[in-house]
């Protein structure tokens, strides 16, 4: 593990983490999105950085495989649909951008204060990696909670993912490939499924806005 | 006509009634003048243990109240003969009544011989439930249903707090017996001890009609039929106060004296505001409800005096209170479902409730008049019947309670409370001088009242009975004396004999007030028969008699109406029309109303809380997904700060 050193795992984390927190306070959804991206190929390089230096052929096949299943596919398929709705705002309820960047900050030190027994792990950075990787979940849950186009809720679950993919490499150190490839799989199809969706939202109420469900209720 | 094979299953069924209450009261009589097992009481189909429950036991606290049920059980069944008839005649079925009258009685009887808390907790919920079906049977009017729902809901919330503390004292306890509770009560601490006290006193007190829980009582007695109201004013309600003293004096033991105050202080406002309220009344029947939370608050005032003579150690107070307490409760139950069952009739015959269209019924009805006036003269506490002799051993014991305190405010309290005791005799006498004089005397104040016609045989016989009976317990007060010596056997502990010290001399007098009186009726209508008495029309300066010249039954207790309006909350509305003179008047139109005061300031607040509460709880689950993903989130960063 010795490979990466502490500095350039740190500046990875501090992309993971700026990325996090942007996406959080973006006001269009397509810079949400890219700004999604961006941390995807960072947690891609990540997992390459590890496989190259450990040799370890499979870390760098699931490395390659984020990179263009996740990185690749999955934005553009998004950004096919945001292009369809003409959806440029997030649609922001309950939290301001600003005051919504307040709570994401506040939910990064319990994250930081939650993996406080978790010292011992093996490299000193893998702590931050971790509280790093349980804030992303955090902010994927806040996320999905105060915006309501269908989009960046997406983009929410894509965060949550990205966070539970970085908590289990950073806890194991390399999830075995079966294992990564099939939670990349069903975000994968899940991706396809909610486009699916969101088109079907589209024909039907002309917009993304989820508070258009309710009158799906019985 | 009425149905040859309804008809006799109705008087097999009510005959059966109360052949088993006649069949009840002979064992009763017959078990309860021997042996010991009075005091210590008679258990059958006990369980094994600790573990208890559909345990019975008969002692001499429930032998007394079994003797009121089984009285109010014979002569309502008897009454319900006469009374069923007019719904056979509507061809409306009669199963319902019969199958929940049955249940009612047998779940009464439940609780009275319950010996631990399951089984008190069922019988109760059973009488609850029943009751209101019975209440229920004229559902074909919405304002019975509506009257039957709220006394659903209030039952039901006095069940919370029973069914609370219940369970409270079998967790603390570990068994439901009372006995294991009796011993297990000075074992609690202060606080869970007064804990359980409210909870008992506020779902007992519901099922009693203490003033504040009683906004259920005028709707239900007045909305069911009049057998069940009898049944339910004369029976029910003392049910529940014999629980007061199975519960809270025999198991809850000698708790603080502010108990006692408690009882005391609900029992003079029950007394006060049942009055009150029952004085502007123009319903038939919602006034003898209102009068029956007024008895109830005489009884609570009685029950207050003797726990406060309790804890003060005075057991002359004591005995006064409690022989009170036992005294009214059987004068009440008499009187009381005798004047629902001549109400009763009123209603068969005229098929109105409202005051202000009968009138001149004494000439159609005599029978029931008679009946009404004897009733009347009991509940208002007249002498010589029996009201009053309870009413007077109550002050009596309140004095003595006073006599024997040197502490300051309740040396004050105290006589206040004989001061609100004889206001509230004042005003029951009016109260039931409209009821009787609007109603039976004068000229009748509308077409249906015209045609009204004495009622039928046992609709007569079953009041005239109850008048009876009412006269036999003054006039031989030591019989009276030694039912009320079972119960007293139980509660006290010291001797029983000097009760008779206590109360023989004015009660033996009683009975010979009361030939005396009768003495002096015989004297006057002697007299009147001599042709000493002069028949003539009524002077009216000429001109014709018409009913609208009467009192009306608004304008009798008028006064009352605006003396009291702050606590009646009268407001009225007259419009004339003079046209043009001040000297003629072409049409007046009056309109009076009473707020139901503790329905406006305590229970529509309450119920609107409950409401509100109930709106922001249904916020929570809205069926917006931001608002799960929230609870999702905080879930999650709450498993997280708790499983570090």
């Amino acid at each position: 593990m010795a490979g990466i050193s502490e500095n350039w795992l740190n500046l990875v984390l501090l992309v993971l983490l700026t990325s996090g927190l942007s996406i959080v306070y973006s006001n269009r959804v397509q810079k949400a999105l890219n700004w999604w991206t961006v941390q995807t190929i960072a947690v891609s390089l990540l997992i390459l950085a590890q496989g190259v230096y450990h040799d370890e052929p499979e870390v760098i096949f699931v490395g390659v495989l984020l990179l263009i299943g996740k990185a690749g596919i999955i934005p553009i398929l998004l950004r096919r649909v945001l292009r369809e709705s003409k959806t440029a705002w997030v649609g922001e309820i309950y939290l301001k951008r600003a005051t919504s960047l307040v709570v994401a900050g506040a939910l990064t030190i319990i994250a930081y204060d939650v993996t406080k027994p978790l010292m011992a792990l093996p490299q000193a950075g893998f702590r931050n990696g971790l509280a790093v990787a349980i804030a992303l979940i955090f902010f994927g849950l806040l996320l999905m909670m105060i915006r309501k186009v269908a989009i960046v809720q997406v983009v929410g679950i894509l965060l949550i993912d990205n966070g539970i993919f970085l908590a289990g490499f950073f806890l194991t150190q390399g999830m075995p490939l079966l294992v990564e490839m099939g939670s990349m799989f069903d975000i994968l199809v899940g991706i396809v499924i909610i486009v699916i969706l969101s088109k079907q939202m589209l024909e039907n109420y002309d917009s993304l806005n989820v508070d258009h469900m309710r009158s799906l209720k019985g | 006509m009425a149905n040859k094979e309804s008809q006799s299953v109705r008087q097999l069924l009510m005959s059966l009634c109360i052949v088993l209450a006649g069949a009840g009261l002979v064992w009763g009589f017959v078990t309860s003048r021997s042996g010991d097992w009075v005091q210590t009481g008679l258990k059958f189909f006990t369980g094994e243990g600790a573990e208890r429950w559909l345990s019975w036991k008969v002692d001499g606290l429930t032998m007394f109240f079994l003797f009121i049920l089984l009285l109010g059980q014979g002569f309502s069944s008897l009454y319900a003969l006469g009374y069923l008839k007019e719904y056979e005649e509507k061809k409306k079925s009669l199963w319902p009544f019969y199958v929940n009258w049955f249940l009612f009685l047998g779940s009464m009887f439940g609780v009275l011989l319950a010996d631990d808390g399951f089984s008190f907790l069922l019988t109760w919920e059973m009488m609850s439930l029943f009751s209101f079906f019975l209440v229920l049977y004229e559902n074909e009017d919405h304002q019975n249903r509506r009257s039957a729902y709220i006394y659903l809901v209030m039952t039901h919330v006095a069940t919370v707090f029973l069914t609370a503390a219940t369970l409270f004292l079998y967790t603390k306890t570990g068994s439901f017996a009372f006995e294991v509770w009796a011993s297990g009560a000075p074992t609690l601490t202060t606080i869970q001890l007064n804990l359980v006290f409210l909870a008992f006193f506020i779902g007992l007190g519901t099922k009693a009609g203490f003033v504040p829980f009683h906004i259920w009582l005028p709707h239900a007695h007045s909305a069911a039929p009049s057998p069940v109201s009898s049944l339910m004013s004369g029976v029910m309600v003392k049910v529940a106060l014999y629980l007061f003293l199975r519960l809270v004096w025999l198991t809850l033991g000698p708790g603080p004296v502010w108990w006692g105050w408690l009882f005391l202080l609900v029992g003079a406002l029950s007394a006060f505001v049942g009055i009150l309220s029952a004085s502007v009344q123009s319903d038939l029947k919602k006034l003898l409800a209102f009068s029956t939370i007024e008895n109830v608050g005489i009884l609570g005032i009685a029950l207050g005096s003797a726990f406060l003579a309790r804890s003060w150690n005075n057991d002359w107070a004591m005995d006064l209170a409690l022989v009170a307490f036992f005294w009214h409760t059987l004068q009440h139950m008499l009187l009381k479902s005798l004047l629902f069952m001549e109400a009763g009739n009123i209603i068969q015959a005229t098929h109105t409730r409202n005051l202000e269209r009968l009138g001149g019924l004494l000439k159609r009805m005599p029978k029931t008049a008679l009946g009404a006036l004897i009733g009347i003269l009991g509940i208002t506490a007249l002498p010589p019947l029996g009201g009053f002799w309870g009413e007077l051993i109550l002050f009596q014991s309140l004095w003595t309670n006073t006599l024997n305190l040197t502490n300051g405010w309740s040396k004050v309290v105290l006589p206040l409370a004989i001061g609100v005791l004889a206001l509230v005799g004042g005003l029951s006498i009016a109260t039931f001088v409209k009821w009787f004089g609007v109603s039976f005397l004068g000229q009748a104040r509308s077409s249906v009242t015209e045609r009204a016609t004495e009622a039928h045989f046992v609709q007569v016989l079953a009041p005239l009975l109850i008048c009876g009976l009412a006269v036999l317990s003054v006039l031989w007060p030591s019989a009276t004396l030694a039912l009320l010596n079972l119960p007293l056997s139980v509660l006290r502990t010291s001797d029983v004999e000097r009760i008779r010290l206590a109360l023989g001399t004015p009660l033996n007098l009683s009975s010979s007030y009361l030939v005396l009186l009768i003495f002096l009726t015989v004297i006057v209508v002697l007299l009147s028969k001599r042709g000493l008495r002069r028949v003539t029309a009524t002077w009216n300066c000429g001109a014709p008699l018409t009913p609208s010249m009467q009192y009306t039954a608004g304008g009798l207790t008028n006064p009352i109406r605006v003396l009291f309006a702050k606590v009646l909350g009268s407001r009225r509305h007259v419009e004339g029309d003079f046209g043009g003179t001040r000297y003629s008047l072409r049409s007046l139109r009056y309109e009076g109303r009473i707020k139901e005061v503790f329905e406006d300031f305590l229970y529509r607040p309450l119920i609107r809380g409950l409401v509100w509460l109930a709106t922001q709880i249904r916020k929570l689950q809205e069926g917006s997904i931001h608002l799960y993903l929230g609870y999702l989130l905080i879930t999650v960063i709450v498993v997280l700060i708790i499983g570090r």
